[in-house]
Order: C-alpha cells, then structure tokens, then sequence
C-alpha cells in the first residue's frame, strides 16, 4: 500500500511538472504581430548559392521556413542534436561496407501547399548541392554516393565507398535545409529562391522581402508540429548600431540581437529599463590570437610559449565583456558550445607569468636588450599584429595586448585592414605574424582538420585554396584532426578531438582568446520561452512566442 | 544651344567612359568578393566562386565585357545580391527620392527666404542669428545632429508629455501615409545641412547685387523696396544659387550615407557603401555612372538656367 502511495505520489508529481512546464507555452496568447531589429540583410535567400552564408538570413527566413531532418537543440547550458519533427525518429546508421543512413518521414510533414515532404526532397537537395553550380558549400553532400527516393517516407543516403563522414547529422538541415522538389524540379533553384520564396516547410512562411527595408513572415497553417501564435513577425533592418537601440529603447522594434561591439555593451551598462536580457558566453564563437608559425619570430616555438606567457587574457576579457559579466578567457580552439567535444581547459595554462617568459626565452638564446626588447642574432622580438579596421572592439584588444606584450618585452605595432584584404589575401598568403580574429562554427560538429592539419597548409598541392593559415604543422596531431571528421563513434570523435587540441595547445600553435558573448535584449512584452540558441540563432523557437495581454 | 549641349555630351560621354574604367579596374584591383569565402570550410568555395564571376579572366578583359553590355543597356547583375543592378539602382533612387525630393523643396524655400531676409536686414540681430546659425548646420556633423533629434523628437519631448513617441526613424514606413512621421527627422537632417549653405550663398549675392546701379535706379524711380528686391535684385541673385542647387541636386542622386545609414534608409548611399565593402565591381561602376551621369546632366541643365536667367550669359 507504502509503495502505492509513493507511486501514486511520483506519478503526481510528475505531472504537476509537466503541466508546469507545458502551461508556459499553452498560456501564451495568440494574436498580435512584433517587430524586431535585424543588423544585417541576406544577400540572397538560395540558401545554397554562394551569395548564402549570412547568419542574420539563417536565423530570420531558413530556420523558420525550411525542413530540416535534425535541430539542434539547446537544453539548459549543453546543445545537442535531436531528430525534427520531419522525421520519425533518430535515423538508421550504418556504418560499414559504405555509410548509409535510412531517414524516415514523419507522414504528417507537409509543404504549405499541402505536398507531403518526401525522399524524393532530400534526393533533390542532394543533387543540387553536389551537381548545381555556384554552391556555398559541398562538404559531406559531395561523399553521398546516392540517395534512394523510391520510397517516399524512406530516404537512404548511401556514401561513396571508402568515405566517412562524422558530421553527418549536420546533412539535409545545417545553413541549408530541403527544398521542395515538386516546386524547384525542372526549375532555376536560384532563379526561383534568390530573392525569397513562397514554399515552406517550417513554422512560418514568408510573406514579404522588401529589400533593404524588412522581411515578414505569417504563419504557415500547414505546419504540422507547434503552430506559431503571432498574426506576424517583421524583421526591420537597422543598419547602425546606436540607432538599433535607440529604436529598442523608443519600443520602434521589439527585440534586438546586436553584435558584442563596444557602444552595444556600453548602451547595456547604461541600462534599459522594462526589457529582458540574454547574456551568454556558451557560444559558437572562438576568437583568438592566431600565429603564424611559419613567419619569424613566431617559427620559434620558444616564442609562442612566451607570447602565452605574456599576456593577462582574463583581464582583456574582462575590460572587454566585464560589463556583461563574461571574465573569463576561453581556453580551446573549439567553441563554447562544442564543450562535450572538446577539452575546455587546454590553454589554461595560458597565464601571465613574466618570470616564465624570461625563463623560455632565455632558454632558447635570447635576451633582453637596453630598450627592454627581447633579441636574438641581432633580431629584435617584434611583430606586427593584424586585425580587421572599422571594429572598435577589435582595436581596443589590440591595444591592451600592445601594452601587455610591451611589459613582457615584445615590441608590437597594430595594423587594421579592410576584412576582405585581410580574410582574402594576407592571411591565405601567410602574410602575417599574429592576427586577432574569431572562428564561428556553423554545426554542432567538432572538426579543425580545415585549420590545422598540415595537409591544408595553403600550397601548390591544394592550389593554395587550404585554410590552415596559421601553417601548423604537427605530424602526431594531423591523424588525431582527421579521425574527427571520419569517426561515426561519438566516443572516438570526442577522445581524438581532445588529444589533438593538447598537441595544439603544447605546440602553442595559437591563442585562444575569447566567446564573443551573444547578447539578446527583448521587451517585456513578448511572451513564451524566448532564448538564444547559439547555432540556430534567437528565434529558433518563435513560433511558441506571443505577445501578453 | 545645340551645338553647346552636343559638346557637353560628348565630353560628358569621355568622362562616364573614363569613371567607369577607373572604378570597375579600381574596385578589382582592391577587393575580392570571394574573399568571404576564404573562412568556408569548403575549400573549394572561393575557387567556384572566381569562376562563376569571371574573375579567373584579366580585369581589362572582364571591363571589356562589362562595357559591351553596358552599351547595350544591360549592366549586369550585382556580385551579392545576383539581382539587375539596375533594379537595384531604381530600387535604392526611389528611396534616396523620398529623402531628397521634399528636402531640396523646403531647403529651398527655406535658404531663399533666409538668404533674402539676411541681405536685406543685414547685420540685424536676426541676420547675426542666422548667419550663426548656418555656420553651426554647416559644422555640424549629420551622425550627431540626427540622433541629438532622435533624442529630442522621440524621447525628451513625448516624455515631457507622457505620449508616445509620434515620429518614427526605421526606414520610411510600410504605407505613403506613414511617410511624414517616418521622413521628417530624417528631412530635417538634410535641410538643415544645405539650408546652412544656399542660405549663405543667397545672401552673399543679394548683398552684391543690392548696390548696382539699376537697383539704385529703381528705388530712386520709387519703385517699393519689395518689388525692387523681389522682382529685380533676385532674378540676377538666383543664378549662383540656381548654380548651386543644381550641382548639389546631382550629387545628391548619389545618396546620403550618413542621413542613409543612421536612418535605415535604403537608398543610393546605402547600396554604394554596401558594394564597396562587398568589392561589387558591377554594382559600384554603374552606381559612379549613374551618379556621374547625374551630376553631368544638373550641370547642364545648371547652365542652361543661367543662361535663361541672366541674358549676358551666351552658351556656344
């Protein structure tokens, strides 16, 4: 009889909890339409065109509007993939002879015209990316040797024999979705999406696109999951920053997602009464202070090791984010939000120690010169320090590092340039000493082969197209990095991503810096559970917001 | 006339032929629209990319072809957006139209009235503060002076009133009807900024024409002051200003960036900031075409007023 009780106890409070958790999102009315600042347009809405790639376009009119086969999703502080509705479960993997994952659709998941979504979307999806041209990005698509259509609720993907590809959740979603092949069969994709579309396979549809000005989006009554409870959303593109939150603050736009510049952090300090706050360091971001280490004086590991001891990276965080209350450095090449896959305190060992810089430095032959500079066979310890113009943030890291490399002895002067001379020439041509920029993953895959195997050190081999900038050269590391992007085992993705960010981080290949911390302001007006979601962005779940009465 | 408007075209012709090079081979020679790409970890994304846009070609040979679609009135499509970057254009000058068309009309009116009022009251109290005042519209800066009337306009005043703010700054407003409260900060920004300078030209040539002889002759045949300054003093007076307002009205086809910017106005200013970061070689030479072509075109039409203005003025 206890044990009933117990039973029936638990039972009770068990659904106490889930009332208590679904009345949040059932209690928000319907009705009513919001407008939100949005930085930046999209150049395009063909989603895997190479005009695609703008985060503002994913978070407004992809993530709303195409299906995708995983979310990902954020619980408390940890994300991870899950299953969308659109399909009926987790997929069926196979990983030997050849990779073949077996999707199953959701017989429910439907266009909003009424065409269910089938295998035969996911092999034109396919079949684009890998075959269209002018494509932003082929990675994985291009592996997939075949994808079965024959049944219509069964897609089965099939990869070219001898490939593996880890990130294959991030496939038939990501920065792209699927596409209706009934509607884009036989049809210019580009032509038809590039400046927006009417199909849609998410929660919302878009209504309007009137460039340089906003996008709306209604709901789509088609959806077969959680349909969205405003009457409209419109997204207003506000080209400055200081106008943005004077725009939020007049109540002109309801919610803003501004970048972490330093006028934006100084307009939080400030405060904003009657608003509600997101802060969050848990990003996609990683910015970093990255070396070339093929390029004097930095082909010195004994360099690196004493560039590591030479700066407080806490206290420039902390003069940068200390008033959103993100102090602490970031200590992996990973981003905060790949924490499972990585090893979060690789770099702690990063920290100001002057005693250790004159220790490493003198070891390896040099010495300090009547300036106070470092020197060796004539050379003084000097370097220029690269970094994008126009970026108030930016400049002001560089100066505190100016200083703080001064102190430890190392003479480093600042040089901006134009983002595109820099991300476009000097740094693919190696044309750099140290450069301050940051890194945004766009899946919730670990994977910096790209960056630092050797292999795709920018040369003749790979007709200098290779991002390994940084020209790392590790030959223990460079299997360890291609077993992460190979492994279907989660477990030995995981363990070979840690041990190849310890070769990195004893190599002292660079330094990580910081999160670039997401901020997302609303008014206390909007109700349901709003938060950021790092990788799919801020209004991933808009369809459960509303207004309050 | 004729013979002098033919010339102008032709010369004019050689300079959009020489604009256009300067800025497509420019623009090439400093940005690389693939350069966003560079971070993609698609390796290969860059190298499609060049060659979709033809950039694997010499910039002559690339310039080259772009000439011969422009002369046929086809001026390509933009790099970013892969739309007509005529459509854009036409886009961006309907915005840029909104600002700047009631804007030069009050700034006008305004500049004639106040330029008038200063000459013939010069050194009155009004004409210190005028003179003081366009000094501070011409130092100004536009960044600043907007958002000090976004301050007033949209916070302080309905504050002082507990009402909600009236006057928008987003854009121009979805409807005609929504154009005022939308338009007005930013139409004060502009007029403001040229008021301060027609106005001074204005008076500065009132003042040398109020001392010629046919205007003592007039005033000593008691013709009345009004007429004497209203019917002859400013016909002579408004052929700088005419000069002026048209020189300004061609490079104002061209945008606002900053009104443009600080306002989320879409416009002519906007688009040319936006292909200039993106390195957008078809966008940003038929943008200098199509602004160099305006201002050409204000010249003349500049001259061809003063010449109706004031008849010692031949065009040959």
């Amino acid at each position: 009889m206890k044990s009933v009780g117990r039973v029936a106890a638990v039972v009770g409070v068990a659904l106490a909890l889930v009332a208590g958790c679904t009345s949040k999102s059932s209690s928000v009315a319907s009705g009513g339409s919001l407008v939100i600042g949005a930085e930046q347009e999209p150049d395009c809405m063909d989603w895997v065109g190479s005009c695609s790639g703008s985060s503002w376009g994913f978070w407004m009119a992809n993530i709303t509007t195409m299906p995708r086969a995983f979310n990902i999703t954020r619980n408390g502080d940890t994300y991870s993939y899950s299953p969308s509705s659109l399909l009926t479960g987790e997929p069926t993997l196979v990983s030997s002879p050849t990779q073949t994952i077996t999707y199953s659709i959701n017989p429910k998941a439907v266009w909003n015209d009424g065409t269910p979504i089938t295998s035969a979307d996911f092999k034109y999806t396919w079949d684009q990316i890998k075959n269209g041209s002018d494509i932003y990005d082929q990675t994985g698509y291009k592996d997939i040797e075949s994808v079965d259509a024959t049944d219509p609720q069964k897609a089965v993907v099939t990869f070219t024999e001898g490939t593996q590809y880890a990130s294959w959740k991030g496939l038939f979603g990501g920065g792209y979705g699927i596409m209706p092949s009934h509607i884009l069969e036989g049809q210019d994709r580009a032509a038809v999406m590039t400046d927006g579309y009417t199909f849609s396979g998410g929660p919302w549809v878009i209504d309007s696109w009137e460039k340089g000005v906003s996008i709306v989006l209604k709901p789509n009554d088609k959806y077969w999951g959680t349909k969205p409870k405003l009457e409209q959303v419109t997204f207003k593109f506000v080209a400055d920053t200081t106008s943005e939150f004077q725009a939020f603050k007049a109540g002109e736009v309801s919610a803003i997602y501004p970048q972490p510049q330093v006028d934006a952090v100084e307009q939080i300090n400030a405060g904003i009464s009657g608003v509600n706050k997101e802060i969050s360091a848990n990003t996609a971001n990683v910015e970093a202070m990255w070396i070339n280490n093929a390029a004097a004086p930095f082909d010195d590991i004994a360099v690196r090791e004493a560039a590591c001891y030479a700066v407080d990276r806490n206290a420039v965080v902390k003069a940068l984010f200390g008033g959103l209350g993100v102090t602490e450095a970031w200590n992996s090449f990973d981003p905060p939000v790949l924490t499972p896959y990585t090893d979060t305190k690789a770099f702690a060992g990063c920290t100001k120690d002057l005693a250790k810089v004159s220790s490493v430095l003198t070891a390896a032959g040099w010495a300090k010169g009547s300036d106070g500079i470092w020197a060796k066979d004539g050379k003084k310890l000097e370097f220029t320090f690269r970094t994008t113009a126009g970026n108030a943030r930016r400049k002001l890291t560089a100066e505190t590092l100016q200083t703080q490399f001064a102190d430890a002895g190392m003479s480093m002067s600042i040089d901006t340039q134009k983002a595109g001379t820099l991300f476009g020439e000097l740094l693919p041509s190696g044309d750099f000493q140290m450069a301050l920029y940051a890194q945004v993953a766009t899946t919730f895959d670990p994977g910096n082969c790209t960056m630092f195997c050797s292999e795709n050190i920018p040369s003749e081999a790979n007709d200098n197209s290779g991002q390994n900038w940084t020209h790392t050269n590790i030959p223990a590391a460079d299997p360890l990095l291609a077993e992460v992007d190979t492994a279907l085992d989660p477990a030995a993705r995981t363990k070979a991503n840690r041990a190849s960010m310890a070769l990195l981080a004893a190599d002292f290949t660079s330094i990580p810096l910081d999160p670039l911390p997401n901020i997302l302001l609303w008014s206390t007006k909007i109700d349901g559970p709003v938060s950021d979601n790092a990788l799919e962005g801020p209004f991933w779940n808009m369809n459960e917001w509303g207004l309050k009465k | 006339m004729l013979r002098f408007i033919l010339r102008r075209l032709v010369y004019s012709f050689l300079v959009l032929l020489v604009a256009s090079a300067v800025t497509f081979i420019g623009i090439s020679v400093v940005a690389d629209p693939t350069a966003r790409l560079a971070q993609n970890r698609d390796p290969q994304a860059r190298a499609r990319m060049r060659t979709e846009l033809g950039l694997d070609r010499p910039v002559i040979s690339r310039y080259c072809s772009w000439l011969a679609s422009a002369a046929t009135g086809d001026f390509g499509r933009s790099w970013q957006k892969k739309d007509s970057v005529i459509d854009i254009l036409m886009n961006a000058m309907k915005y840029t139209a909104w600002l700047v068309i009631p804007g030069f009309i009050i700034a006008a009116i305004l500049a004639f009235a106040i330029g008038t009022y200063s000459a013939i009251r010069q050194y009155s109290a009004g004409d210190y503060f005028f003179t003081g005042a366009s000094f501070v519209g011409i130092s100004m800066p536009q960044f600043w002076f907007a958002l000090i009337l976004i301050e007033i306009f949209v916070f302080t005043v309905p504050n002082m009133f507990g009402m909600d703010p009236y006057f928008r700054f987003i854009g121009i407003g979805d409807t005609v009807g929504d154009r005022f409260k939308y338009l007005f900060l930013p139409v004060c920004v502009l007029v403001v900024q040229i008021v301060a300078e027609w106005s001074r030209y204005h008076r500065a040539s009132l003042l040398d024409i109020m001392p010629s002889d046919y205007i003592r002759s007039a005033y000593a045949r008691g013709i009345p002051k009004r007429t004497v300054v209203l019917k002859h003093a400013t016909k002579n007076a408004l052929v700088p200003l005419v000069v002026i307002m048209a020189i300004d009205a061609g490079l104002i086809v061209g945008g606002l960036v900053v009104t443009e910017q600080v306002f989320s106005i879409p416009g002519m200013g906007r688009v040319f900031i936006e292909a200039l970061e993106y390195g957008d070689a078809p966008m940003l030479t038929a943008w200098v075409v199509l602004t160099a072509s305006a201002v050409v075109a204000f010249n003349l039409v500049a001259d061809i007023i003063n010449a109706a203005l004031d008849p010692r003025v031949r065009l040959a």
